[in-house]
């Protein structure tokens, strides 16, 4: 009963905001709406909401016509914004510096051959048995340098190992994970920690810290675990943050690679 | 006076969402916002992003009825799109700082202030209407986006008659409302 009041309400107030009504019915309105608050409030919140709906309509309908409009323009060569990401700067330098790249290639060529005589006229016949000696002298001298530097590096990883590792703790497993906020949660794979009773968790310093398991989905190889360590401090701000909405079809998203430490842009479709 | 003449033109097709005019203003302005962009640490996934947010905030300018832009569409765009760029560089702590600067600006603020306000508006309008569910989403859709008529809408999604279609649309309004406002008047679109 009460439901159809309302339906008849609102169907009455958006017939009065679009124009829709009787010169009558129009009138007989006005005049409810001036005797009862409720009706008035309505009719000034449905116009404010039809208001809004058109807009959003509008600005919907412009951003799928950028779209299009974008794509029409880069298939017709009009813009110089080519498709794939990756290559789109390389594109972009080359047609910005094209001339210049084609001077600089006339001057290269224009230099190697003027090299190419200057090295033929200068070549001497054969070189003199002294310089073997003195380059085979050398030779020696540097391949001795370089054990003795590749002995001091494994001292130093050597040193380092133990220095991480720390006594009484073996890791069997590993893996990757992130920090999710400063005070220490961080997400990884469900594979990595589900049946570790030890974890810990080891910073880009090669710092350790202990960390336990505070969520495990393994449906969805998700988990979260924190790190709950006195040595732990508390990182006051992420390189990242969070997004307010799920992300658009088509909106760029970065994934994170480890150890590659490369930053690969992707497209979610 | 002709090139002033001809921005007019271009502004009020802009204003009617024209695709002629809004593709000219495209064409003649994504360059060197391109090039903006590029040359100050971004992608052309990035460039692409900035200028049609770009466009919007010129768009809507034009829809307010403020056609008098009281400089070159050029300069305009460059103005706006330089501010939205350099937020989102400071937003992802990627620089902070200027940007390298080759062209004119003018002051963009009040209408990057709009546009912030309406484009909080749009998300919380796309994420209520998100929420709703089918059939009332496509309902919905159909008769305040698509602006179809009751009738249409009965057939196509299979309603005995218009009476009926109209009955549930008005529902599932109720309902779109509802979520709405609870968002509006929170002035947030996140719970």
């Amino acid at each position: 009963m009460n439901e159809q009041k309302d339906l008849a309400m609102l169907d009455a107030v958006e017939r009065y905001i679009r124009g829709e009504m009787s010169p009558d019915e129009r009138l007989q309105f006005e005049t409810l709406r001036k005797t009862n608050s409720e009706v008035d409030q309505l009719v000034v919140e449905h116009t404010l909401f039809l208001q809004q709906m058109n807009r959003f309509a509008e600005t919907q309908e412009f951003k799928s016509g950028l779209q299009s409009i974008h794509n029409d323009l880069v298939e017709n060569g009009e813009i110089n914004a080519s498709k794939p990401s990756g290559k789109a700067k390389l594109v972009y330098l080359w047609t910005r510096y094209r001339r210049v790249a084609a001077i600089a290639a006339s001057i290269a060529g224009i230099t190697a051959l003027t090299f190419n005589s200057l090295v033929w006229s200068f070549t001497p016949k054969a070189p003199s048995t002294k310089d073997i000696q003195y380059l085979d002298r050398v030779i020696s001298d540097q391949t001795v340098k370089v054990k003795e530097l590749e002995k001091d590096i494994d001292r130093v990883k050597d040193s380092l190992r133990v220095s991480s590792e720390g006594p009484g703790f073996e890791a069997r497993t590993g893996g990757t994970g992130f920090l999710i906020d400063g005070k220490g949660l961080m997400i990884t794979n469900a594979h990595i920690v589900q049946k570790s009773r030890n974890i810990r968790v080891v910073n880009n310093k090669g710092e350790q810290f202990k960390a336990f398991v505070v969520r495990l989905d393994v449906s969805r190889d998700v988990a979260i675990i924190k790190i709950d360590d006195p040595n732990y401090k508390a990182v006051s701000s992420l390189p990242m943050e969070y997004a307010s909405r799920l992300p658009n079809s088509l909106s760029p998203f970065l994934s994170l690679v480890f150890p590659v430490k490369k930053l690969y842009m992707e497209k979610v479709t | 006076m002709k090139p002033e003449h001809n921005e007019k033109i271009l502004l009020a097709g802009l204003a009617h969402n024209d695709r002629e005019a809004v593709e000219k203003i495209y064409k003649e302005n994504y360059g060197f916002i391109q090039a903006l962009i590029i040359n100050n640490n971004g992608s052309v996934d990035d460039a692409r992003d900035v200028f049609q947010e770009t466009m919007i905030v010129l768009f809507e300018k034009t829809r307010s009825g403020t056609l008098e832009l009281n400089c070159q569409i050029r300069t305009y765009v460059y103005s706006v799109a330089r501010r939205i760029w350099l937020k989102k560089l400071q937003q992802q702590s990627r620089f902070v700082g200027d940007l390298n600067l080759t062209e004119t600006v003018v002051s963009v603020e009040e209408d990057l202030e709009d546009h912030l306000k309406r484009d909080s508006e749009f998300g919380m309008m796309e994420k209520a209407i998100q929420g709703l569910g089918e059939p009332c989403r496509g309902l919905l859709e159909a008769f305040y986006l698509r602006k179809r008529n009751m009738q249409e809408i009965a057939s196509e999604f299979g309603y005995t008659n218009s009476e009926n279609a109209k009955t549930q649309k008005y529902k599932c309004l109720m309902r779109l409302k509802k979520i709405f406002f609870k968002h509006y008047k929170n002035g947030t679109r996140d719970e």
